[in-house]
């Protein structure tokens, strides 16, 4: 991931809004509201979008290693996460330019009208501090997507992992390459409801593969 | 991970093959892990190493030197090994295949031989016999009917003629009768030509008028 996001030298550009002092504090008329928490979720999903970001933390910086136990027992995904490059990350609702950000309230406001939209839901429902994801393609979509590459390539039928279907080679092009395997994971729930993929578990009940269908 | 399994109906069903797979298939990608991590640790040691020669420190670029052919060689390991899982997913995979070509294999002969029984060489002389019977009694039959048929058509045309006999001779009586009558009430008759207009005249408007007589009679 930190490969596809270097590659992207350009900055995401922000909406003039966001430039806009105001902007960063929860408007008190309640039609500019609506507009601002509108403005604000369209900034969240393709601020993600266009850095592959999967998760946020509470204050909107990037989370690159996404659990959804408080308990780091294992370090399986270590390497998912570019130790250096981390440092001070930078948060969407917080602009720099301007010296103005968004209190963690009203985050918490954005995120929860992200949740109503379904275009985010929270990494572990009891345990809110963990971050959220964001789904800049709704799950269906990304459901839909990572069918017709499994049937593209041939490979309904078969057996994959998860960690193949983030970073095998085969995958590299693919818009979901990369994808936190929390949301990798519901989008495979969504295949299983509809009767297109199995779940396969490990030994220790975490989910170790998927078989698709056709 | 907190979501509650609901597996698909549908779902296509698991099989130990398909947990065999799925272990090699982990397998391989803790290799491809570790041949990542092993790689990061290699340019570390490199760049250790150089920082160290910089530095005049040569015992200790020696030895990030060794830490790093070491690494190096562990992921020549690694790379094999990553390698040959790779053949067997992929030989397994393949057999999955082939076990169903066979199958198949099997069954479309299955279908074959039971097509052959039906298909036997005596049913279809059985058939062919048959056949040929039958096309023989056409033949007869047709022959037959050919006998039939000029028979009928003698009766038919026999018939016919009668009744053109009976008309004619009906015709000629009625065209008799006229003539007299008009012999006796005309004049001499001017010339030839016209008479022949007029007579045709007559004529067909004789037979125009007679002939719904005709088809009665």
């Amino acid at each position: 991931m930190d490969e596809q996001t270097s590659l992207r030298k350009a900055a995401f550009s922000f909406p003039k809004l966001y430039n806009f002092p105001p902007f960063f504090t929860r408007q008190p008329n309640q039609q500019t509201y609506h507009t601002q928490l509108e403005a604000w979720r369209k900034i969240v999903i393709e601020y993600c979008r266009f850095y592959r970001i999967w998760a946020l933390s509470l204050n909107g910086t990037a989370l690159t290693n996404v659990k959804a136990e408080s308990s780091s027992g294992d370090d399986e995904n270590e390497e998912s996460e570019p130790s250096g490059t981390e440092g001070e990350k930078a948060s969407v609702f917080k602009n720099t330019k301007i010296n103005r950000e968004v209190k963690g309230d009203f985050i918490m406001t954005i995120y929860e009208s992200l949740i109503e939209k379904k275009e985010a839901s929270w990494i572990n429902e009891q345990n809110q501090r963990l971050g959220i994801l964001i789904y800049w393609n709704s799950l269906e979509d990304w459901a839909t997507m990572l069918m017709n590459w499994v049937v593209s390539t041939g490979q309904d039928g078969n057996v994959l992992t998860i960690y193949e279907l983030q970073n095998g080679e085969a995958v590299q092009d693919q818009e979901f390459a990369g994808m936190a395997t929390e949301t990798l994971t519901r989008v495979i729930f969504v295949l299983a409801k509809e009767g297109r993929a199995r779940v396969l578990k490990d030994d220790d009940g975490t989910i170790a593969g998927v078989k698709f269908g056709s | 991970m907190g979501n509650n399994v609901s597996s698909g109906r549908k779902a296509p069903k698991i099989t130990s093959q398909d947990k065999a797979v799925l272990q090699l298939k982990i397998q391989r990608d803790k290799l491809r892990k570790t041949s990542i991590k092993v790689q990061t640790v290699i340019k570390r040691e490199n760049e250790i190493a150089r920082q160290c020669v910089r530095k005049g420190d040569k015992r200790r670029a020696l030895l990030a030197l060794k830490k790093r052919k070491y690494q190096e060689n562990l992921l020549d390991t690694v790379g094999k090994q990553s390698d040959s899982l790779e053949t067997l997913i992929n030989t397994i995979e393949f057999k999955l295949i082939e076990k169903d070509v066979v199958y198949g294999l099997q069954e479309g002969n299955k279908v074959l031989k039971q097509l052959n029984t039906e298909l036997s060489v005596d049913k279809v002389d059985k058939i062919m016999d048959e056949t040929a019977e039958g096309v023989s009694y056409q033949e007869e039959l047709s022959e037959r009917l050919g006998e039939l048929m000029p028979r009928a058509l003698d009766a038919e045309v026999d018939e016919e003629l009668e009744r053109m006999e009976r008309e004619e001779a009906e015709k000629t009586e009625e065209r008799s009768k006229n003539e007299a009558a008009k012999l006796g009430e005309l004049p001499a008759a001017p010339s030839g030509e016209l008479i022949d207009g007029g007579r045709k005249k007559e004529k067909e408007k004789r037979e125009k008028g007679e002939k719904p007589q005709a088809v009665p009679a």
